[in-house]
């Protein structure tokens, strides 16, 4: 009887695996299958949301793995308009490397834009080699937008991989996993292109989608400033030929959106705006990327909105509030104070003042005087707002009181274009999450390389953008004719800090004041916290002498004092260098010339 | 053999039942006789049964010291008889007193071992398995079952991340096998699966097997690749069948034990004056003076009591056993107040009953109920971190606000909410003027948050045996686990400094559960025809896992118009959202599962030659694996020569020299499954994941919703796979008081995840494949010794084991791996792993010294000494895993003292320190540095180790370079443990058998050179940022008062 049991339990056993296999058949949630997805016009609209979002996450935002925009501090910080400050030497070392020339293949900001452009090029590329042919072969006016939307972007892209890198891979379609591009000069190409034809192709590939796009409908028109237009492929466009050297080209593309009439400077008194959430989608924006508050975002989580804000772009570029005795800036910005990672070369102030006089809303809205932001700026503390001028002028109640570094790589003008206010962030995300929107393309801008392009073709028509330019910043300095001087001036000022000087200065061969970089950072000093000491170098007080200023400035040179190499080297900086992370993954991509990688082993 | 056991065990029964019938107390010609029952060793032998032959009514029970006593008639036979030992029957004679030496039978030479559907004799085990066991559990004072295993068992490495409490230990088995994190080995209690261990107390286990080697975890198949713990609670069966009552009761007072080597305010000028970054003037502007110096570590940390009580009710007899077991534990850690503490109420039921003699039925189950509270630690921000980084100037309080910084008062006029303390008179938090802080100040950082955390958690097994003919038992076993947990937390607006702020309100609410359960049945039949021994196995088992959970929370500001209805403590539930703030919910239930089938074969001749052979294939559901990958198969095998048994040895070696000598040798393979996630090999839309705002508005956006694919695929994927080898050696000399144990083994982890980047320009992210292998090859040993000197015995067990980890190949695409490193520290020290180095050593600048400019100096990529290094001449600079690792228990016993000892250390592996931030240099930090530096007063410039911190204070390569690399070789004395037992005549007036106080000194002696806080948690959690200190809860020294208490 008990011999039963076995085969009893053998059956049962038995019974029971009989069944299971389908127990280990368990569905994905919230996928579906690639096949399925893009079959549709809502697929197409889809995948071109997820194009934006790529761009947004990977370029304008905090890109991949990156604290900061790498755009800004890329295409900023080599410039000679600016210094890479902070707390002290060594502090925000990432912009400081760059602003001083000692970065290297390794180097965060460079990689991570790199990265960047690539990775939002992919989401661009499935949008358009899964719709350029339409659905099933039919195309319609929803694919087409779409597609040609996706090409606008990918040419923008490419155009700034391009400005930064010389000859970077092209990549114009959707690569299997296993294909290794090369630089897009590279002979084993189908069709090699130099440098200035990678342009050209950016420039046509924005010609080609123009039929396709929607036209901004007006200069009201707030959608149609954050999404890709004909008129920001024509400026693209522009753009593009501009730095490939076709300057009747960028004319003719350029022309076109000046003549769109859909845009618009806007009026002197509302200049500031344009760098703060009330100008979000004015007249003068050509494209930005749209960023908003939404509650129901997560924050690091897929489309989370730590992807659509500049974060910690306030943190970086705000004061260092903490070297003052009480933040000047703290009733303007709401609280978010800063590490002050932005500094104002003296000449580039002093030659601004010079040129804008000192009523000129553009210069206003770009640099405050030292003085003016620790006894004009309002505290929110009555005893010291209600102080006289001359009581702040002595007063130790205000002022800086770091001892060591007092404000390290600021002369007496500190930047206030990028200065978050206290409406630029929503107070549920924190000051650090900068929401309003990320310029691409401004009209000035547009403006500027048609007079550019005109004065390089010694074409008079362009003087009227020019002045166009100053009489809005209300500059005293309006030019008489069009030389390309004037131009490169008037940009300078205009287009300061807007990831356009760095890449003008290498085009146009400007890089005298580069090659200083690093050797004398000043620090500003408060004499009532900290008197001029033995061995301080090149003491220069705000009005002339210490009777008559409050305010001094000392050089230091830490990062060539512990021996680096600092400033721009002809021949090799020109150019970004290739990730050391991309060369040791793609072995088909040639480094940039002086760049020397470590050898793989 | 189990007829012996049954007699044995009815012996003492029928005493026990005798003696409370008041039988044996009067037969007429009696005559007394006492004596004690000691093992070969000398050592007493507990619960052995003294019975007249023939007359099995009349009998006693030896004590805990060995002695009996017994009225016996005249002429009487006694026997001795003790499960374990060889019987022995002498005449009583005339004499009266009997010293009885047991000599332990064969059969009886070692306890069994559990090896996983099965258990063996541990004489015949061929494979590499550690065995701790209750006695060597008993007298720890650690409540994590974990944590217990430390420094017992060579070739296992115990892991404490933090000393806070209710944080649990991790497990590490030969080494670290993978660039996972799931790297601990597999954990099974009573056969149930579990995913942690911490809720046994100690003082429930009756047996923990370590399956080190592949053969003996092969039976576990794919989820064996990083050994197998095996714990088996108690049963009632101990003693003989005796019933007891036990009560164990601890209090213990916890304090700082390591502090690191901070500066105080006086040296922290001088240091702060000396780099230039502090004046007399700003001192002195600030109003500092030497009475506001201030100790963080004083400030934040104060001596702390906790308790922990247990009730144990344990029975049995031939039919079987019931035991209940009831702990509580009451942990407050040492940080100021209540926010650090750990409540554990927990039972243990298990019970047996043979029903039949052909079937029997045995269940285990545990119930655990906690909840946590914890303040944050390792990183950047967090409140730990800041204890070290905070100045010694500033103050933990502020009573007025014109004394806080000039910026605070500030925001307190700009309406900030500048948070006070309402336990420590409304004062203000201490900020610095010196130093930007992220947390502001660690006190408040304790405060800022209220949240709760907690659940509850039920497991257990069911299981009938049949046993139909003789040798075969048939098992079903039924395992399940509940859980069930919840959390809440709210967080208001604050602002503390420029760095320390927040204008949000949040609040959130998390709820899990989940059940489990698997089904295993398996046969085992085992057989002895003459001298052939055969044994096989063959099972299948099922498990499912299944989890619900659900998660809401909103964050508002007060300008967008709050976040609850009110602000009172009795609003701060989700009920009480306004109505119109979005909150945001998640829930997704999912459900795992898998199948195995699993056999053994074991085959011995004359307990000389044995040999083993397992086997398991593995099917793991479709969110792990695709169909076509889903089964595994391992296989292993292993093999044992019992040399002491040829007749060679027998008949030239005697017992008195050689007891024991075994050799064997194993190979198999294992899986590890735990490195898969959710449908890594496939590629899908992950729909509406992607967001932009196509119109742009004001207030909340309108959202436009994309998808793109989720990655690339590769439907091959499949579990990592370890193999190994193994070569042991087990012997006992010396009449079994030498024991020695070794083992050698090699284990190469092959098929390791790896996600795999794209090439950069095709930007289309990563891949996962199975790539790279792992070695972790080692040797360990385990000796130990045991002998009686007159009334003192004493034993010595220490164990040693080597590793040699490295990582032998990689990817061609994916060179190397970068992980751990502390973001927002502003360190470039990192984590990698690359083929030739073991896994995820520190990779940073290579300091070499400091040349006579007092600039530091740093050994280039091209091996050449220079003064400035780029990214490129980052190199390995230490590694975070130790060479060795040892532990040494030394017990001593005296009458009724008994007084042990236990450190454990390991050596060889490095911390990263990152108790410094460069671009914060008025943090505080290590002395260390500057005492050691060039430029220092008081240090000859010529062998100064450092640079002048004038050069480097700020300089980030200095902090990122070998120089910020310290050895981590510690030894630790885990417990110090003088305990005394009652005589027992003395606590049997009082009912008590058993009496015992015990005071204990745990953790409270550490050698170390590391100048930072406790080596031992000086890291972050997770295998890739191991070994980074960046202020961590340090293991508390503790001194613990007990009582054990048996009636």
């Amino acid at each position: 009887m008990k011999k039963l049991y076995i085969p009893l339990f053998i059956a049962i056993a038995a019974l029971f695996s009989s069944c299971n296999q389908d127990l280990l058949e368990i569905e994905q949630k919230g996928v579906t299958s690639i096949e399925s997805f893009y079959g549709t016009e809502e697929g197409a609209e889809a995948a071109l949301a997820a194009a934006y979002d790529g761009f947004c996450s990977n370029v304008a935002s905090r890109g991949p793995a990156f604290i900061y925009s790498p755009y800004r501090a890329l295409f900023n910080n080599c410039g000679d308009d600016m210094y890479a400050a902070g707390s002290n030497w060594g502090d925000n070392d990432y912009m400081a490397a760059l602003d001083e020339f000692r970065y290297d293949s390794g180097c965060e900001v460079v990689t991570n834009m790199y990265k960047g452009f690539y990775s939002a090029i992919y989401k661009c590329n499935l949008v358009i080699s899964y719709f350029q042919d339409g659905i099933d072969g039919n195309q319609t006016a929803v694919t087409k937008r779409c597609v040609a939307e996706a090409r606008v972007l990918r040419a923008w892209m490419h155009m700034m991989l391009a400005i930064g890198w010389g000859c970077p891979p092209l990549v114009d379609q959707l690569f299997t996993a296993d294909v290794m591009p090369y630089n897009c000069d590279a002979e084993e190409n189908d069709n090699p292109m130099t440098h200035e034809q990678l342009l050209e192709w950016c420039a046509k590939e924005c010609e080609d989608a123009v039929p396709d796009l929607t036209e901004r409908s007006s200069t009201g028109d707030k959608d149609g400033a954050v999404k890709v237009t004909k008129g920001f492929a024509n400026a693209v466009a522009g753009k593009a030929y501009l730095f490939a050297g076709k300057y009747n080209e960028a004319k003719t593309a350029l022309k076109k959106v000046i003549d769109s009439g859909k845009y618009a400077l806007v009026p002197g008194n509302r200049f500031w705006e344009n760098f703060h959430v009330e100008g979000d989608c004015n007249e003068e924006k050509v494209f930005e990327a749209n960023f908003e508050f939404n509650a129901s975002w997560g924050s690091w989580s897929s489309g989370g909105y730590m992807y659509h804000t500049t974060w910690m772009e306030a943190n970086i570029w705000n004061w260092r509030s903490d070297h003052f005795v009480l933040a000047p800036q703290a009733v303007y910005d709401g609280g978010q104070d800063g590490w002050g990672g932005l500094g104002v070369p003296k000449y580039f102030a002093d030659e601004f003042l010079a040129n804008d006089g000192p009523d000129s809303y553009r210069f206003n809205t770009t640099l405050i005087n030292i003085e003016d932001a620790v006894y004009g700026m309002e505290y929110g503390m009555a005893d010291i707002d209600n102080m006289t001028r001359a009581e702040k002028e002595a007063s130790k109640e205000i002022g800086i009181k770091d001892v060591n570094d007092g404000l390290y790589g600021q002369s007496f003008y500190l930047p206030f274009k990028q200065m978050v206010r206290a409406t630029d962030a929503n107070p549920t995300w924190g000051g650090n999450h900068r929401l309003n929107n990320y310029i691409i393309m401004r009209y000035a801008e547009v403006l500027l390389m048609y007079a550019e392009a005109c004065a390089q073709t010694s074409d008079a028509s362009g003087l009227q953008y020019l002045q166009a330019i100053q009489n809005r910043a209300g500059s005293k300095h309006v030019s008489s004719s069009l030389t390309l001087d004037e131009v490169k001036k008037e940009k300078k000022y205009e287009m300061w800090l807007e990831g356009c000087r760095w890449a003008d200065l290498v085009r146009w061969g400007d890089t005298d004041k580069v090659k200083q970089a690093g050797q004398a950072v000043p620090s500003l000093y408060d004499k009532l916290f900290r008197a001029p000491q033995a061995g301080d170098q090149n003491i220069i007080w705000q009005h002339g002498s210490e009777a008559n200023s409050r305010f001094y400035t000392v050089d230091t040179h830490v990062a060539k004092d512990k021996g680096f190499e600092v400033g721009f080297k002809a021949g090799k900086h020109e150019r970004f260098p290739y990730p050391y992370d991309a060369i040791s993954n793609n072995p088909h991509l040639a480094q940039n010339p002086q760049w020397n990688d470590p050898v793989a082993e | 053999m189990t007829k012996h056991l049954f007699a044995k065990v009815a012996a003492v029964a029928m005493i026990i039942a005798g003696s409370l019938l008041g039988a044996g107390v009067s037969y007429a010609q009696n005559r007394a006789i006492s004596g004690t029952v000691v093992d070969a060793s000398g050592a007493p032998v507990m619960g052995a049964a003294v019975v007249v032959v023939g007359n099995a009514s009349i009998g006693a029970v030896t004590d805990e010291n060995g002695t009996f006593r017994l009225n016996v008639p005249a002429g009487a036979n006694i026997n001795v008889s003790c499960i374990g030992y060889a019987d022995q029957t002498v005449a009583v004679g005339n004499q009266s007193v009997f010293n009885f030496v047991l000599q332990e039978d064969a059969e009886f030479l070692e306890e069994t071992v559990v090896i996983g559907y099965g258990v063996q004799k541990k004489s015949d085990l061929t494979g590499a398995v550690a065995s701790v066991r209750a006695e060597d559990l008993k007298d720890r004072s650690t409540t994590d079952a974990a944590a217990a295993l430390q420094g017992k068992a060579a070739g296992v490495q115990i892991l404490n991340y933090s000393g806070a409490p209710g944080s649990g230990a991790a497990i590490r088995v030969r080494g670290y096998s993978s660039n996972s994190g799931s790297i601990g080995p597999l954990l099974i209690v009573d056969g149930l699966q579990v995913d942690n261990i911490q809720y046994l107390d100690p003082s429930m286990i009756e047996s923990m097997e370590v399956l080190k080697d592949a053969a003996s975890a092969a039976i576990y198949g794919a989820q064996a690749g990083n050994g197998v713990v095996l714990i088996t609670t108690k049963t009632g069966a101990s003693d003989g069948g005796t019933a007891h009552i036990t009560y164990n009761g601890r209090f213990f007072m916890q304090s700082l034990g390591k502090k690191g080597e901070l500066f105080d305010a006086q040296e922290y000028i001088d240091y702060q004056k000396y780099i230039g970054n502090i004046t007399d003037e700003e001192l002195t502007a600030n109003g500092w003076n030497m009475s506001k110096a201030n100790n963080w570590y004083d400030t934040v940390f104060a001596p702390s009591w906790s308790m922990q009580h247990g009730v144990t009710f344990q029975g049995g007899n031939n039919k079987g056993h019931f035991y209940l077991s009831l702990n509580y534990l009451d942990n407050d850690g040492i940080v100021v107040g209540k926010r650090d503490v750990y409540h554990r109420l927990s039972a243990q039921i298990n019970a047996d009953y043979n029903l039949f003699k052909w079937f029997n039925i045995s269940t285990s189950n545990s119930f655990e109920k906690w909840d946590r509270s914890a303040v944050s630690e390792g990183s950047y921000g967090s409140m730990l971190n800041s204890v070290t980084a905070l100045d010694p100037l500033t103050p933990a309080y502020y009573s007025r606000l014109e004394d806080t910084p000039s910026t605070m008062q500030q925001h307190v006029a700009l309406g900030d909410p500048v948070p006070t303390d309402p336990n420590h008179n409304n004062d203000y938090y201490g900020t610095s003027v010196y130093v930007q802080e992220a947390t502001g100040n660690p006190l408040f950082q304790r405060d800022r948050t209220e949240s709760s955390n907690g659940g509850i958690n039920i497991r257990g097994n069911i299981a009938a045996n049949l046993m139909p003919i003789k040798g075969l038992t048939i098992t079903s076993r039924f395992g399940y686990r509940i859980a069930q947990s919840s959390s809440h937390s709210y967080n208001k607006p604050y602002w503390l400094t420029a760095m320390a702020q927040s204008s949000a309100y949040s609040i959130s609410g998390n709820f899990n559960q989940s059940y489990y359960y698997q089904w295993e049945n398996f046969a085992n039949y085992n057989r002895t025809f003459g001298k052939h021994s055969i044994g096989a196995m063959v099972g299948m088992s099922y498990i499912e896992n299944n989890s619900d959970n659900a998660s809401i929370s909103a964050t508002a500001s007060e300008e967008d118009g709050g976040l609850l209805k009110g602000d009172a403590p009795n609003f701060r539930y989700i009920d009480f959202i306004l109505s119109d703030v979005p909150k945001s919910a998640s829930n997704s239930p999912s459900r795992s599962a898998n199948l195995s089938y699993f056999g053994r074969l074991t085959y011995s001749f004359d307990n000389r030659y044995s040999i083993q052979a397992n086997f398991r294939a593995d099917a793991f559901d479709s969110s792990k694996l695709s169909k076509q990958a889903r089964w595994g198969y391992f296989p292993s095998v292993s093999v044992g020569w019992t040399i002491s048994n040829e007749s060679f040895i027998k008949d030239n070696i005697g017992q008195d020299a050689l007891n024991f000598l075994k050799i064997r040798a194993s190979w198999g393979r294992n899986g590890n499954v735990a490195a898969l996630s959710s449908y890594q090999y496939s590629t899908t839309i992950t729909l509406n994941n992607a967001v932009y705002q196509f119109t742009p508005s004001t207030g909340n956006g309108t959202m436009y919703y994309g998808s793109a694919p989720s990655g690339t695929a590769n439907p091959d994927l499949k579990w990592e796979t370890a193999e190994q080898w193994d070569a042991g050696l087990d012997a006992r000399f010396l009449n079994n008081r030498l024991t020695f144990g070794f083992d050698w083994y090699r284990k190469v982890t092959k098929d390791m995840l790896i996600s795999v980047p794209s090439v950069t320009e095709l930007g289309i992210g990563n891949m996962w494949v199975n790539a790279g292998n792992v070695l972790n090859t080692g040797l360990e040993f385990e000796l130990g010794w045991k002998d009686t000197i007159g009334d003192f015995r004493y034993s010595i067990n220490a164990n040693l084991s080597t590793l040699h980890n490295e990582v032998l190949s990689m990817p061609e695409n994916k060179p190397f791996l970068t992980g751990g490193g502390v973001s927002g520290l502003n360190n470039k020290i990192i984590s990698r792993f690359e083929t030739g180095y073991p896994i995820w050593y520190f990779y940073g600048y290579k300091y070499v010294g400091v040349n006579a400019e007092g600039q530091a100096q740093y050994l280039n990529a091209e091996g050449n000494t220079v003064t400035d290094v780029t990214d490129n001449d980052m190199q390995y600079i230490g590694k975070p895993i130790p060479n060795l690792t040892y532990g040494l228990t030394i017990s001593l016993a005296w009458k009724g003292f008994d007084f042990s000892i236990f450190g454990t250390g390991v050596s060889g592996n490095d911390i990263a320190c990152f108790l410094y931030s460069a671009d914060r240099p008025k943090s505080n930090t290590l002395n260390h540095f500057w005492r050691n530096s060039w430029g220092n007063p008081s240090v000859d410039k010529a062998t100064a180790k450092y640079p002048d911190m004038n050069k480097v204070a700020s300089d980030w390569k200095f902090w990122s370079s070998s120089a910020a690399i310290f050895d981590g070789s510690f030894f630790k004395i885990k417990q110090i443990q003088l305990g005394y037992t009652l005589p027992a005549k003395i606590s049997k007036k009082a009912l008590i058998s058993d009496l015992r106080f015990f005071v204990s000194l745990d953790d409270y002696f550490t050698f170390a050179t590391y100048p930072g806080t406790d080596p031992e948690t000086a890291t972050q959690t997770g295998s890739s940022a191991m070994g980074f200190d960046a202020g961590s809860y340090p293991t508390t020294k503790k001194l613990v008062l007990g009582v054990n208490l048996t009636f």
